[in-house]
């Protein structure tokens, strides 16, 4: 599994660079997903708002909006596995 | 008698004084001819190699904007930028580009496209790197003026190089109107839909940026006064 999530991390840090944003929206949803508690992913989300963010007007003018969408997923993801499969691996 | 000890000691003491400080005259002025020289030489080879580097400059510019499809003259002091990432790449719609060449790149300069329509502005910057918030990017505002009518209008970014507009029933504005920032002369965006609803108190207009943004390559990065020739 500790092969997997370096694998999913590199092929997402290379996905940010080079594909469209969504398909790396939906790379980075999906691990989110599916490793436990995926928190490479909001690290990559941090080098990704680090590397492309300007304030938003829609967002408050906030300009790390990945990074705290990618956080509030990891929490929602954590809890909802929890009451969803009931066991320790998730 | 002191007359004779002063003749017989004369010539050997003159010598004695006299050939080092011919000596060390001849070293001195030598020395002082080799430093001068090394110093001019020095500064020619700086004023050298400083119109060699400004000509490299001059020729790379040509090379990458294409000197046939480019309004920059050969005094223009744009910055040409290589596009690193494009707007496709990123959900907030900057570009990533890095300079080419010599050149300061600062927070705020205009960032246009090689045929001079204006894209955006820099909004930061780490090395020869720019992140450059387009005029598109979503709530970016503009006051600028319909090239054909001299009708002011204030440009709302929408992302994707899209912005709209909303003016007054009966305002003078069509489709394909080109709209442009009167004080420096460059244009923004082009009319594509102009949506006149009799009922409504306001006609919306949306434009396009001049340039697809989704296969730009290249910019030029100019101060924020810049104007156009």
């Amino acid at each position: 599994m500790l092969i997997a999530r370096t694998l999913v991390s590199i092929g997402l840090i290379f996905s940010i660079l080079i594909l469209p944003w969504w398909i790396s929206a939906v790379f980075l949803f999906v691990s989110l997903f599916y490793f436990s508690f995926y928190i490479e992913g909001v690290v990559i989300a941090l080098v990704y708002d680090t590397i492309f963010s300007v304030p938003v007007d829609y967002f408050w003018n906030i300009e790390y909006v990945v990074t705290a969408g990618a956080t509030l997923l990891l929490g929602f993801f954590y809890v909802l596995k929890k009451r969803l499969f009931w066991t320790q691996e998730w | 008698m002191f007359i004779i000890v002063y003749i017989g000691l004369a010539k050997p003491l003159a010598f004695f004084v006299a050939k080092p400080t011919v000596w060390v005259t001849t070293f001195v002025g030598k020395a002082t001819d080799t430093v001068g020289t090394i110093l001019t030489s020095g500064e020619q080879i700086r004023e050298e190699n400083r119109l060699l580097q400004e000509r490299i400059d001059f020729l790379e510019k040509q090379v990458i904007l294409g000197t046939e499809q480019s309004n920059f003259s050969e005094d223009a002091d744009g910055i040409v930028a290589r596009v690193l990432v494009r707007p496709s790449a990123n959900v907030y719609g900057t570009l990533l580009v890095e300079r080419v060449g010599r050149g300061d790149i600062r927070e705020g300069d205009n960032v246009l496209s090689t045929e001079g329509s204006f894209l955006g502005v820099v909004e930061s910057t780490t090395f020869s790197f720019a992140k450059v918030r387009l005029s598109s990017h979503p709530g970016f505002s503009q006051s600028l003026s319909i090239e054909r009518s001299g009708l002011p209008i204030t440009l709302v970014g929408m992302g994707g190089g899209n912005m709209r507009a909303e003016l007054p029933q009966g305002a003078d504005i069509e489709q394909y109107d080109v709209v442009v920032d009167l004080e420096t002369q460059r244009v923004v965006a082009e009319i594509g839909e102009v949506q006149k609803d009799e009922t409504q108190a306001f006609v919306r207009a949306y434009a396009r940026m001049p340039v697809n943004i989704f296969e730009i390559t290249r910019v030029v990065i100019v101060p924020q006064v810049y104007v156009l020739e």
